[in-house]
């Protein structure tokens, strides 16, 4: 199982910080997440795999890391 | 250490900085866009450590409620313009300090004037809009720039280089709601958490200058509860910016409220 590590409003809308999650790769894995978390749909935020931005659809093997980062606005 | 002034040797003693690098310090130019709870402790620092040029934005007010984290104001000068107000104070404190007060808003044309003259930039505002423009014109200059922005009791810091594809762009390609988004004035925010996000922002910017920092553009999320950072590497976009014709009409503005419809 890969680990998530979700901050800012993306933990605000899944209520936890990291869960553990099975997915194949960062698409079916946001699918699945935005499915059980329907205000994910319009909420922004970087991709990271192993704390490195990712741009496009990545695969994820158990040890994976993946981080969820929203923007701040804050000055 | 016969040619730096006795106030640096604490960092001229370190063996990366040296003479050398406290000169280069010296001789560098910072602008910092917005003087407030960011861009307060920034200003000072880089101020402090030397940096001697800087050039302060701000069009902004002094208000009674900023002065829990904007520390360069007083009571005193409440309804007072931030850029100017800081330059007076940090002119008085720092001899060699040179400072430049623009009592403007950013605008394309007034970044890439004053971004062309610097070595660094910061973004200290709390505008997305601010980000975007500042990460084109800095990709368009070469230059790099620093980032930072505050949610509560948590920040982000970063070194941006979208010169490198490792910008801001290439972190959120596409603009969030404005209206989603944390603000100070809307949740609140401690004092302590603006200065120690505007004061790791400066220490960045240092590193930068001195050519210790880090070679690739990065974000740190840190959370002032627990102490935890998490640091986040921007890898390379290919992503197509603003030519510099297309940054004097672009509309950032409506960029930012381009967000898909809720």
């Amino acid at each position: 199982m890969a680990r998530l590590l979700m901050f800012g409003q993306i933990a605000e809308i899944t209520g936890v910080r990291e869960m553990n999650v099975q997915a194949e790769d960062t698409q079916a894995l946001l699918a699945a997440l935005t499915e059980k978390f329907p205000l994910l749909k319009n909420a922004v935020y970087a991709v990271a795999v192993n704390q490195t931005t990712v741009q496009v659809n990545t695969p994820l093997s158990e040890t994976d890391e993946v981080a969820l980062l929203p923007p701040y606005s804050g000055g | 250490m016969m040619n730096v002034p006795k106030q640096f040797r604490r960092q001229v003693q370190l063996a990366e900085v040296g003479e050398v690098g406290q000169q280069r310090l010296l001789a560098s130019t910072a602008v910092i866009v917005g003087v407030g709870g960011l861009g307060c402790p920034a200003a000072l620092y880089l101020a402090a450590s030397g940096v001697a040029n800087l050039i302060l934005i701000d069009f902004d007010v002094v208000q009674a409620e900023n002065l829990n984290r904007q520390i360069l104001y007083s009571e005193a000068d409440i309804g007072q313009n931030k850029a100017q107000t800081a330059a007076g104070f940090l002119e008085k404190r720092f001899s060699y300090s040179r400072i430049m007060a623009i009592n403007e808003k950013l605008t394309a044309e007034l970044a890439l004037k004053t971004f062309e003259t610097a070595d660094v930039v910061l973004d200290c505002t709390d505008e997305l809009s601010n980000r975007y423009l500042t990460d084109d014109v800095c990709h368009f200059l070469g230059k790099p720039w620093i980032y930072a922005s505050l949610n509560k009791y948590a920040f982000q810091t970063g070194l941006m280089l979208p010169g490198k594809g490792q910008g801001y762009r290439s972190l959120f390609p596409v603009p969030p709601n404005p209206l989603s988004l944390p603000s100070c004035a809307r949740d609140g925010i401690l004092g302590t958490t603006a200065g120690t996000a505007g004061t790791a922002q400066a220490g960045l910017a240092v590193l930068q200058l001195l050519a210790l920092g880090e070679g690739n553009g990065f974000v740190q999320h840190s959370d002032t509860r627990n102490g935890e950072s998490y640091k986040i590497n921007i890898s390379a976009s290919k992503l197509k910016m603003p030519e510099k014709s297309q940054l004097l009409e672009y509309n950032y503005q409506q960029f930012c409220n381009s967000f898909p419809s809720l």
